[in-house]
C-alpha cells in the first residue's frame, strides 16, 4: 500500500460517515427518507476499485466497533453490530468488493457514453445492492429466525432508494472518470 | 467526532477492554448455542442489569436504540404471527441481550483502548505486525480527522452552487465532492511521504532506540 492508498481509505471511510451525518432527503413517492450512507460505499468501490474499495468500509465498520457514531442518525457501538441489521453494515465490506471488481475493467477500457454507464450501474446494482441485501437479509433470517422470505419482505422498502443510489454512483463515477482518470490503465 | 464512551469508575469501566471484547463475543456465541427460554431471559436480564448498573441517562439511551428497539418488536411480532410467539420469545430476548451487552461495553470502554487491544493482537506477528498496527493506527486517525473536512468541503460546495443559483441535486455535488477528495488524497500522500512514511518497519522505532541509549 503506497501513501496515496493510505490516505484514500481513509477519506473514503470518512465521506461514507459524512454522507450518513447529512440529513436524509425525503423523496416524494417513497415511504422512507433515503440517507446518502450506501451511495458512499458504492462510490468507494467503484472510484477505488475492489481491495481499497473494501478497505474504506471495513474501516467504517471498525468506527463502529471503537463506538464512534458514525452511521446514519448518530448510531453506532457493539449494540448496533450484535443487533438485527448488523448484516447490511458487515455486507458494505463485501458489496464494495464486488463493485470494485465489476467496475474496474470498465474504467480501464476504453468503452465511452451509454455502454460505460451501464457497466457502471450494473457494478453498483450488484455489489452496492445485491450482496449487500443479501448479506442484510441472511443475517436478519439468521439472528431473528423469521424466514428468508420475511426478512427479504422488510428489507423491499429501502430498495427504491438504493436503486436510485446505483444510477447516481454510475453516472457519478463516468464523470468523474472522464475528468480525473481513476484507475491507472496498465493495472 | 466525540465518541459514544460515557465516561465513570464502574466495573465494566475498570476491565481491561481486550477482556470486555472476548467476553462479549463469547457471550453472543453462547446465546445461539442455546433455545431454552428461561437461560434467554437470565441472560437477557443480565445484559440489562450492566447496561442499568452503567448509570446512564435515559434520554441517551433511548435516542441510540430506539430504532433497534422498534425492529426488535417488529421481529417479535412477526415471528409470534407467522410461527409461535414462544419462537418470538426467544427471538426477543436473544437479540436483547446481544444488543444490551454489546451497548453496555460500548458506553463503557474508551475508543483508545480498544485501538490498543486491538493493536496488541498485531504485534506479536513481528515486523508484519508492527506495520499493520502502525497503519491501522494512521488510518483511523486520518478518518477522524477527514469527517469535519468531508463535512466542510460539502457546505463549502452547496454555498458556492446556491450563490450561483444553481439548484444541488446529490449529482451536482457528488461529482466536483469526489474530484476534490482524490486531488486533496494526492495532496496529503506526499505530505506523509515528506514527512518519513512508510518507515523502516523491520528496526526497531527511532523513539525505542533513543530511550535504550539513554539508560545508563
Amino acid at each position: 500500500m503506497n501513501s496515496r492508498d493510505l490516505v484514500l481509505i481513509p477519506l473514503f471511510a470518512a465521506l461514507i460517515v459524512a454522507l450518513g451525518i447529512m440529513p436524509p432527503i425525503p423523496l416524494g413517492f417513497l415511504p422512507v427518507p433515503i440517507t446518502l450512507q450506501t451511495l458512499g460505499v458504492m462510490l468507494a468501490g467503484s472510484m477505488l476499485g475492489p481491495w481499497r474499495g473494501a478497505l474504506a468500509p471495513a474501516l467504517v465498520v471498525l468506527l463502529v466497533i471503537l463506538g464512534l457514531p458514525v452511521l446514519a442518525g448518530g448510531r453506532g457501538g457493539l449494540g448496533v453490530l450484535a443487533g438485527p441489521t448488523a448484516g447490511f453494515l458487515l455486507g458494505w465490506i463485501p458489496g464494495a468488493f464486488v463493485t470494485g471488481l465489476i467496475a474496474q475493467p470498465i474504467l480501464q477500457g476504453n468503452r465511452q457514453g451509454l455502454g460505460a454507464f451501464a457497466g457502471l450501474l450494473l457494478a453498483a446494482l450488484i455489489g452496492g445492492v445485491a450482496v449487500v441485501y443479501a448479506c442484510g437479509i441472511l443475517w436478519l433470517a439468521l439472528i431473528a429466525g423469521v424466514g428468508l422470505g420475511t426478512a427479504a419482505l422488510g428489507s423491499l422498502a429501502f430498495i427504491p432508494g438504493d436503486l436510485i443510489k446505483a444510477v447516481l454512483c454510475a453516472a457519478a463515477t463516468r464523470a468523474v472518470n472522464r475528468v480525473y482518470p481513476l484507475m491507472p490503465r496498465s493495472a | 467526532m466525540l465518541s459514544l464512551y460515557q465516561p465513570g469508575h464502574s466495573l465494566l469501566h475498570r476491565l481491561p477492554a481486550g477482556a470486555k471484547l472476548i467476553a462479549l463475543s463469547l457471550f453472543g456465541l453462547l446465546l445461539f448455542l442455546t433455545d431454552e427460554a428461561r437461560i434467554l431471559a437470565v441472560a437477557a436480564a443480565g445484559a440489562l442489569l450492566l447496561l442499568w448498573h452503567l448509570r446512564l441517562p435515559l434520554g441517551l439511551l433511548l435516542r441510540q436504540l430506539a430504532v433497534t428497539l422498534l425492529l426488535l418488536a417488529f421481529l417479535v411480532i412477526a415471528n409470534g404471527l407467522l410461527l409461535s410467539w414462544h419462537e418470538g420469545l426467544i427471538v426477543g430476548l436473544r437479540l436483547l441481550a446481544l444488543v444490551a451487552a454489546g451497548t453496555a461495553v460500548t458506553y463503557a470502554t474508551r475508543p483508545s483502548e480498544i485501538i490498543a487491544a486491538l493493536q496488541a493482537c498485531l504485534r506479536p506477528l513481528g515486523s508484519a505486525g508492527e506495520k499493520a498496527a502502525f497503519t491501522l493506527g494512521l488510518a483511523l486517525a486520518l478518518v477522524l480527522r477527514f469527517i469535519p473536512e468531508v463535512l466542510y468541503r460539502i457546505r463549502e460546495l452547496r454555498e458556492a452552487m446556491a450563490a450561483r443559483g444553481i439548484r444541488g441535486g446529490p449529482l451536482r455535488l457528488v461529482v466536483p465532492l469526489a474530484i476534490r477528495l482524490l486531488r486533496s488524497a494526492d495532496e496529503v500522500g506526499l505530505a506523509l511521504e515528506a514527512r518519513g512514511y512508510p518507515p523502516d518497519f523491520s528496526r526497531p522505532l527511532a523513539k525505542e532506540s533513543k530511550r535504550q541509549n539513554e539508560q545508563p
